[in-house]
């Protein structure tokens, strides 16, 4: 699994895939570690197409957040949909992330 | 009364999870789940056969695991079958969520969230997990 990933003024930009789940999760958190390495440890997660989200992914996004503070960083996440919403309430993971409606109120945070 | 009932079969392998989740969550929704109840039932079950090939096959490829679905008219009753050494005693009991900041340890939490009734039993050289959701 390759990320979708671009960069907008030294923003690094990752669109998930439908599924965050254990089968991907060490090579997804590999991609988004290198990411914040290379960068500058600015990361905005597109969840747009993520239907689905198990333990092993929400490993991954706090992985990747506690990577990002290390270096003075953040993550923020945008596009969340009603599933991954509910996981997010069910583990108190949306009061460590920054989250948004879209990618623009996103980045306007990050700079 | 049992108005259907479904065996899914899959080897211990993570790569079958995406396939085993589209499986159960269409069940679940035709079962009568909306979509987030649906989406929670079904991430339950991911997590147990997860636990089952993380650390009761210990991530070795190839050894069998079984869900055995059963609807009825109040409720969804899964089955979880596979051939691993028994977990710890008193897994199940892991009720509490971890911290938000912990990068693992959540399954059993949102297994127990996700269910209304969760129970383990050791039959024979078999764990046998049973997970119910009520519609």
């Amino acid at each position: 699994m390759q990320f979708e990933h671009e960069s907008r003024d030294g923003i690094d930009i990752v669109r998930l895939p439908e599924r965050l789940m254990m089968a991907d999760a060490a090579d997804a958190k590999a991609q988004l570690k290198a990411i914040l390495l290379d960068g500058r440890g600015r990361l905005i997660l597109d969840l747009t197409r993520t239907g689905f989200m198990d333990s092993s992914g929400c490993g991954t996004l706090v992985g990747s957040l506690q990577t990002a503070r290390k270096q003075g960083g953040d993550v923020c996440l945008f596009g969340m949909g009603n599933n991954v919403r509910a996981l997010f309430e069910l583990t108190k993971l949306h009061t460590i992330f920054r989250i948004f409606d879209d990618e623009e109120a996103a980045l306007r945070a990050m700079h | 009364m049992t108005t259907s009932a479904t065996l899914l079969t899959l080897e211990s392998d993570p790569t079958r999870l995406g396939d085993l989740q589209s499986r159960v969550d269409a069940l679940c929704r035709d079962a009568g789940l909306e979509a987030v109840a649906a989406n929670e039932f079904t991430t339950a079950i991911i997590e147990a056969v997860a636990n089952s090939i993380r650390h009761g096959y210990r991530g070795e490829p190839g050894h069998p695991i079984t869900v055995h679905w059963r609807c009825a008219q109040d409720r969804i009753d899964i089955e979880i079958r596979d051939r691993a050494p028994p977990p710890p005693a008193g897994f199940l009991d892991h009720r509490d969520m971890p911290p938000p900041a912990a990068e693992s340890g959540r399954g059993v939490a949102m297994i127990l969230a996700y269910t209304d009734a969760a129970s383990y039993a050791r039959i024979g050289a078999e764990n046998v997990l049973n997970l119910t959701r009520r519609l």
